[in-house]
């Protein structure tokens, strides 16, 4: 690991470093995402401590070194890869936009059966169509 | 973190759909295709008594189907659930999509009632369905555990159906008063029921309502299956009831409607054949019944020739049919029956499919009840 990163490491630590060699530091696009990805490692490791609920709080676990960017790239494509296939083991298809009633329905208040008895009738003839499939 | 990024991948896969089919907008405008969501209450001897409501002909829609007081007596709702439901469903849908041959419709249905009580965690499924024509789909059945004296069903069902409108049937405004012009004051609701009575005199009855705006508006019914000596065929009427209005201020209804045939030995496309009438609008005490006999005559008898018989109009008025039920009043007004001579001729093919329906279909009586109602105005 270079310098440059271990002073990264050592900022995002809270130690003291540099002002100099830190912005020399951040000048490098890959020291700023260096410090982007060691930065989310760390927070997601508090999250973690956080969620379970230890009885006794202890000082957060320091490493001794920090971790290769190579680790911290692996672990989120690796999180990001096996969440898709738990999703895609797991997951039901998308439901679909059923519930929202934006639609005109006829309601029906009024009784359908038994069937009212007609007060008229009309005798209706079909004619068949000249062809066999309709008019 | 991990556990963020997890859950973040498990809703990217889950968002895009794992492959199941997303829901696209129709390319082109609808088929004549009409789902229809049912609910039949079974009888012990073959009887059904079915209510049904269309579902809209695209996008999303809400209906409650259930059944008041007893298993007998079913009904529909909008969105709104009723309060009086003994039974029921909620049915909600989407057209997910729509070509010339299938609907492909999701449908996300549970059981809101069981007894008159109102349950939680009834019987319920999210289904998306792939319908073709004559499709009958059964979702739930409620058997009736308590048979009593005024309700003997074996049990009601929720069903999805898919009847096809025929487009076809001919505007026979010539039958309209001189000088009508197109369209009614305002809407109003149609309720309609078809009636099938079998040669054993069962009958299975089927009832929809139809909104009609000043303009008119179209029907369509499921299927109706019916068993012949020659096998099962199915009958498929659909129609339009437009509306006009005379010089007079009057206002009259041309129902026209399209019977098609399908099935022992007939064409795949089926036969089909056309009817229509004029009648004025009747007021909501008033119930119409266009009866349709199975014979049917071709239009055109020969080479050109004339009217193969006249439109003379049949009119009948007073107690139809007092075996079904049907003492009634007598009603005022004359009616005009649709047929008219053609002048058409080539009626060869006409007249053999239509002895043929007639054949198959001899011993069924079709009739289709019509009453105009106010819309409600919750």
């Amino acid at each position: 690991m270079s310098s440059e990163l271990e002073i990264i490491d050592a900022f995002i630590d809270g130690q003291r470093v540099d002002g100099g060699a830190i912005k020399r530091a951040l000048a490098d696009p890959e020291g700023r995402a260096y410090l982007v990805d060691a930065w989310l490692l760390r927070e997601a490791i508090q999250e973690d401590e956080t969620r379970a609920s230890y009885a006794v709080s202890r000082p957060i676990a320091r490493s001794a070194k920090p971790a290769p960017r190579w680790l911290v790239a692996a672990a989120i494509t690796g999180s990001l890869l096996g969440g898709y296939a738990t999703g895609r083991i797991t997951g039901r298809p998308a439901p679909l936009a059923v519930a929202p009633p934006a639609t005109t329905v006829v309601a029906q208040p009024s009784q359908a059966f038994p069937v009212p008895a007609a007060t008229r009738v009309i005798q209706l003839e079909f004619h068949a169509s000249t062809t066999t499939g309709g008019d | 973190m991990f556990s963020s990024l997890l859950f973040a991948g498990v809703l990217l896969q889950v968002q895009t759909g794992g492959g199941a089919v997303t829901p696209t907008a129709p390319a082109k405008p609808p088929a004549d295709f009409v789902v229809l969501v049912s609910a039949p209450v079974y009888q012990p001897d073959g009887a059904i008594t079915a209510e049904t409501i269309a579902l809209p002909q695209a996008g999303a829609g809400l209906v409650h189907l259930f059944a008041r007081r007893s298993l007998c007596n079913p009904a529909v709702a909008g969105a709104a659930e009723p309060a009086d439901a003994l039974f029921g469903w909620r049915v909600a849908s989407q057209i997910v999509n729509r070509t010339e041959r299938e609907v492909v419709v999701s449908i996300d249905w549970r059981r809101l009632w069981d007894d008159g009580r109102k349950v939680a965690n009834g019987p319920g499924a999210t289904v998306q369905l792939t319908l073709h024509a004559g499709d009958r789909i059964p979702l739930d059945h409620i058997t009736n555990s308590k048979p009593r004296q005024d309700c003997r069903a074996v049990g009601l069902g929720l069903e999805v159906r898919l009847a096809q409108a025929d487009t076809s049937a001919p505007a026979r405004t010539a039958l309209l008063p001189l000088g009508a012009t197109p369209g009614g004051a305002k809407s109003v609701d149609a309720e309609l029921w078809l009636l099938h009575t079998l040669p054993s005199d069962i009958q299975q009855v089927v009832h929809q309502t139809v909104r009609l705006p000043i303009e008119g508006g179209r029907f369509a019914f499921a299927p109706t299956a019916v068993t012949t000596a020659r096998g099962d065929v199915s009958v498929e009427l659909s129609g339009s009831i437009d509306r006009y209005r005379a010089p007079t201020g009057d206002e009259f209804l041309l129902l026209s409607l399209t019977r098609r045939v399908k099935g022992a030995g007939l064409p795949p496309e089926g036969i089909a054949g056309t009817t229509g009438s004029v009648v004025p609008l009747p007021p909501p005490n008033d119930v119409l019944s266009f009866e349709m006999p199975a014979i049917a005559r071709a239009r055109g008898g020969g080479a050109g020739g004339g009217g193969a018989r006249g439109g003379g109009g049949v009119v009948a008025a007073g107690p139809p049919d007092p075996a079904r039920g049907a003492a009634a009043g007598g009603g005022s007004g004359g009616v005009t029956q649709s047929a008219r001579g053609g002048g058409r001729g080539g009626g060869g093919l006409a007249v053999a499919g239509a002895a043929q329906v007639a054949a198959l279909l001899e011993g069924h009586q079709f009739s289709l009840r019509l009453r105009i109602v106010p819309v409600p105005t919750n």
